[in-house]
């Protein structure tokens, strides 16, 4: 009976701490709610004094009130704090109480088992034997996967060694000097020059759109396979048809699948992904069927930097821009393109701070087509035409005649020129008719060359205005007619590429007949360009060749192989190349080429 | 009665926790607001920071001894005396000690970085107590089991005292868990030797209670801690303690050891189920020919299967230099300003800022922190080739049959807690409580080990 009594009286202890615990637990928790955002010294009455002190600074009642009230609010702030102090050794306490005695209850009313006759069987040994193996597998996959995820989770700025830091150098945002208030300026506020946007790679086939590198130089040889005169190889996480466009230190490129979609920033010294971002899909084109092409994917448009931002476009319509640190500044959906056989692909280039799409879709009738300008900073519409103009894969280029500034644009049937500032049409001419266009135009000393397969080539003056086409072609050509690659014009020649393999060129003040042609026995999607006086083709798998034309002839220089497809074009800066393979961003060159 | 009043002490249990842990992050949210402008208009001296006074010789000794005499009487109370509530007792009195009034610190369980740390780094004075607090559990463990663990570590004596509903964890599971706490001592012992981290005092997640204060991440962690505590016993013991990793090994080779009768079992089962550690481990049963060949056929296997497992995992461990090196903050802060210089930092960090002003090159930095990575190279090598190393033990140890003839505590698993002793008749017998084994069994069960006839002081008749 004692004994019972014992533990009635330990049993009720343990009741009554834990209640107590329950309780101090419980006050602490409003206590402290009430509390979450209270900031002592910005409470509404010492702000308001504060205030009326900054209007009469010379009231002395004042001043005093609010030292009170400032010495009055600390107090209540600590006293608060003690009481949550306290209330935590209370706590602790009454739980260390409540342990003892529910231990000390649990004790006395202690029961042995009544254990179960055993069965036969394996025993639990056995048992451990049969699944601790299978359960020590689990553990390492769980450690494989764990190190796998810190590695993707910490990737390093930093090269692997001292000296590839050394290439590296121009940090885009200027760094104040030692001492100074640390603060990063912002990615160049203004606007960059002409020749800084020359200097750089802004766009596709460079600032101009014409695939002409400002180097005099560029590496001749490399074998992606064995690393030979590559600096560096990285891993694009999504897939992607758009070729690099780089920024002083920084390269990028987009990628994307049905699911995904992603803009990134390399770092041209070292290769490491700087940083990448995911682009939403915009919640009113989710779940629409969006036409592509294996050709074409779903990011195919190249970017576009005006060397604040960076643009990209992905093959739902949806364009957005991002700052140099990553951030989605703001995104656009345009909407899905309509009736577009292979999926939209025009690439994108800036003009002033603005940034330009050529959003052809649908058919001539339905008037779908349309050229467009964003404000880059906000990316609010400054003009849009419309254009009666089926789908086209073509990309705009911006050029500068006469101090007059002109969009031109390849469609079915036209060569178009508008004004990058409102919009308004120049000038046309037609030498495109139905043809599914694909080359984009090229601009060089007041001419335009475009031109696709089964339509003609034409070199188009550009100072004309209305309907050009009888006045201002220069010349045609009807053979030898690219239909994916852009072309190629240097300070004598125009050169042209037929995707099955065929450089043709073309005397740029004559046209007509070719003066020779070259067949390289390869499939081609890239365009070429040009460094110096050297021509750089990269053919679909990956072999690229080096070659000076002449007048009378097409000069191999040398061969390279990439080592994986490529249908993308390469971006020059600084000595090296930027191309895009269909799984690796490579750069070629030697890794200390841009010191010289 | 008794489950339904554990259920109780459980459920009040998690409702005090639960409230603490709101409690706690509403402190620790609180306190990046103590920052407060100096009082307005007033002549408010500004407090000078005072560095604390020295500890002197004797605090540290006394430490020490205080640590010894615990130890002592923690084996003596598992191992002569066998008593329960004594145990329990110096358990509480330690989690006072070494937990509230010290504070957490010095423990042994921290003490082993600063030892790894001495034996890499030739330049850093350990102090004698740190390694004495090191060295002496060790020893006693290598005498008595883990006494230690029983009612000195105060880690350990919080978990013991929370463990009031333990659920049996499965013998595979335990096992296969149980690597993580080899791998944390290797990442300890790795981060301390480059003075990376002190890993174990930072991720110590009963530091919180003993100092009433951390951040909002280590409460919940420490609380999540000790909500499991009170389900699963002692889960930071068994699956995460990298100082009870060594003893698990150590205990295994004790010279003495705490068994659960005082004499011969008789195999009644009665303890079978009560030990919240999983530490009891009953008879095994003769195997059939069929099962012998699949033993070891299974034990060939682990013995191929260990070091392509030590291989793979020091090559992975190599692949991990970067995230590894990342650890230190030196080397993240070599990130930070990488990023910055490129101009993609979204903003500088206090570090960076302060680095900035110290004068010291960028250059410099990088080259520490490339060197770092370096040095990481090997040192994931070796953590790996460590991590695969346990495992490999692990597989083969698991595929190695040994025979029980009666019901045993766990060499390596048993923290010598002394709950299972009011179980055994035996120890009853021992303690003159009955007279006989079979007073104690229930009714109508007849003990199935051989049955011992003992007389009061548990000696064999
Ligand atoms: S296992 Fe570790 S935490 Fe647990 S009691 Fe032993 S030393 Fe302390
Ligand atoms: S003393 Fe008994 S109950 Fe305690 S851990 Fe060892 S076997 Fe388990």
């Amino acid at each position: 009976m004692n004994a019972y009594l014992g533990y009635r009286s330990i049993l009720l202890s343990a009741w009554v701490a834990g209640v107590f615990s329950t309780l101090v637990g419980v006050i602490l928790v409003i206590d402290g709610m009430n509390r979450l955002d209270k900031v002592p010294l910005e409470a509404t009455s010492f702000v308001q004094l504060r205030e009326q002190f900054l209007q009469q600074p010379d009231n002395d009642q004042l001043r005093q009130e609010i030292q009170a009230l400032d010495l009055a609010l600390r107090q209540e702030y600590f006293r608060e704090l003690r009481f949550t102090e306290r209330g935590s050794y209370l706590l602790l306490g009454g739980i260390l109480v409540t342990l003892i005695f529910s231990k000390w209850a649990a004790t006395l009313y202690r029961k042995l088992p009544r254990p179960k006759p055993k069965l036969p069987g394996p025993d639990s040994d056995e048992v451990l034997s049969h699944r601790g193996p299978w359960a020590v597998a689990v553990v390492m996959l769980v450690l494989v996967g764990t190190a796998w995820a810190m590695k993707a989770g910490h990737q390093s700025v930093l090269p692997s060694t001292l000296d590839a830091l050394a290439s590296v150098h121009h940090p885009v945002g200027e760094r104040k000097s030692d001492g100074q208030d640390a603060v990063i300026e912002p990615v160049l506020a203004e606007l960059p020059s002409a020749a800084e946007m020359r200097a750089n790679w802004p766009s596709f086939r460079g600032a101009d759109g014409s695939g002409i590198a400002s180097d005099q130089d560029a590496p001749t040889v490399w074998d992606g396979e064995s690393g030979e005169g590559i600096v560096w190889k990285a891993v694009v996480p999504l897939p992607g048809v758009n070729s690099p466009i780089v920024w002083q230190d920084r390269v990028f490129l987009s990628g994307a699948t049905a699911e995904e979609r992603g803009v990134y920033c390399f770092d041209a010294g070292s290769g490491s992904l700087l940083w990448s971002t995911d682009i939403a899909v915009d919640p009113t084109v989710a779940g629409q069927p969006i036409k592509t092409s294996d050709d074409t994917g779903y990011a195919a448009p190249t970017m576009a930097t005006d060397g604040r931002l960076v643009f990209a476009m992905f093959a739902d319509g949806q364009l957005v821009a991002l700052d140099f640190a990553g951030n989605e500044m703001w995104t656009r959906s345009l909407g899905v393109p309509q009736r577009n056989n292979y999926g939209h692909a025009s690439s994108l280039v800036t003009y002033q701070g603005s940034v330009i799409v050529q959003y052809d879709q649908g058919s001539s009738e339905d008037q779908l087509s349309k050229l467009m300008c964003f404000d880059g900073a906000t990316g609010s519409p400054i003009w849009e035409t419309i254009r009666a103009t089926p789908a086209s894969w073509s990309s705009p280029i911006v050029i500068e005649h006469d101090g007059q500034a002109q969009v031109i644009t390849c469609c079915d049937p036209w060569v178009m020129s508008h004004s990058p500032s409102d919009g308004m049409e120049l000038w046309r001419a037609n030498c495109l008719e139905r043809v599914e266009v694909g080359p984009s135009p090229v601009y060089s000393d007041g001419i335009v060359y475009a031109g696709n397969d089964t339509a003609i080539y034409a070199a188009i003056a550009v100072d004309g205005s209305g309907d050009v086409t009888e006045t201002h072609v220069q010349w045609t050509a009807d053979y030898g007619l690219p239909d994916t690659c852009s072309p190629l014009v240097t300070d004598e020649f125009v050169l042209t590429l037929a995707s099955y393999g065929t450089l043709f060129c073309f005397d740029k003040q004559k046209g007509g007949e070719p003066l020779w042609e070259e067949d390289f026995g390869a499939d081609f999607l890239s365009s070429p360009s040009l460094v110096g006086d050297r021509v750089y083709l990269f053919s679909r798998d990956g072999t690229a060749w080096v070659v000076e034309p002449t007048g009378e002839a097409c000069n191999r220089i040398s061969e390279a192989q990439l080592g994986e497809e490529c249908v993308t074009c390469p971006a020059f800066h600084q000595g090296k190349i930027f191309i895009r393979g269909s799984e690796h961003l490579f750069c070629i060159g030697s890794a200390n080429a841009d010191d010289q | 009665m008794n489950r339904i009043f554990r259920l109780r002490v459980a459920a009040l249990l998690v409702v005090a926790l639960v409230g603490g842990v709101l409690m706690g992050g509403v402190m620790a949210d609180e306190s990046s607001d103590l920052m407060f402008p100096v009082p307005e208009f007033s002549d408010h001296p500004i407090p000078t920071a005072s560095v604390p006074e020295v500890q002197g010789e004797v605090a540290p000794l006394l430490d020490v001894a205080i640590l010894f005499v615990a130890l002592c009487l923690a084996s003596y109370f598992t191992l002569v005396s066998r008593s329960r509530r004594n145990v329990l007792l110096l358990t509480i009195a330690s989690l006072l000690w070494f937990g509230f009034w010290r504070q957490g610190c010095v423990c042994p369980v921290g003490a082993t970085q600063n030892v790894a740390l001495a034996i890499f780094d030739p330049t850093y004075v350990v102090p004698l107590t740190v390694v004495a607090f090191f060295v002496l559990p060790l020893v006693f463990t290598l005498f008595f089991g883990r006494t230690f663990c029983a009612s000195v570590c105060p880690l350990g004596a919080m978990q013991e005292l929370l463990a009031v509903r333990s659920i049996r964890v499965p013998r595979w599971l335990d096992h296969s868990l149980g690597l993580v706490a080899y791998i944390y001592l290797g990442a300890a012992v790795i981060f301390a030797a480059t003075k990376t981290g002190f890993i174990i005092c930072r991720y110590d997640p009963f530091i919180p209670f003993f100092r009433l204060g951390a951040n909002t991440d280590m409460l919940l962690f420490g609380s999540s801690i000790l909500l499991i505590s009170v389900f699963v016993g002692r889960p930071y013991c068994r699956y995460l303690c990298p100082y009870g990793a060594i003893l698990r090994v150590l205990s295994c080779f004790s010279k003495w050891r705490l068994s659960i009768p005082p004499d011969t079992c008789i195999n009644c089962q009665l303890c079978e189920d009560v030990c919240p550690y999983g530490a009891i481990h009953p008879p095994t049963v003769t195997q059939s020919p069929e099962r012998r060949r699949k033993g070891k056929r299974r034990l060939v296997t682990a013995l191929m299967v260990a070091p392509v497992v030590v291989l793979g995992f020091w090559w992975l461990g190599t692949a991990l230099a970067v995230p590894l090196s990342q650890w230190h903050p030196e080397s993240r802060l070599a990130e930070q300003v990488r990023l910055e210089e490129l101009g993609v930092a979204a903003s500088t960090t206090e570090a960076s800022d302060a680095f900035r002003g110290s004068g010291r090159s960028v250059e410099q930095l990088y080259q520490s922190a490339l060197s770092r990575r370096n040095d990481f190279v090997t040192l994931g090598g070796l953590l790996g080739a460590w991590t695969g190393l346990v495992i490999g033990f692990k597989l083969i140890h698991l595929s190695v049959r040994r025979r029980r003839d009666d019901y045993q505590a766990d060499r390596a698993g048993c923290v010598s807690c002394g709950r299972c002793y009011w179980y055994c008749p035996v120890e009853k017998v021992r303690l003159g409580l009955i007279s006989d084994v079979s007073e104690a069994l229930p009714d109508g069960q007849l003990p199935t080990g051989p049955l011992v006839q003992l007389t009061v002081g548990g000696k064999k008749s």
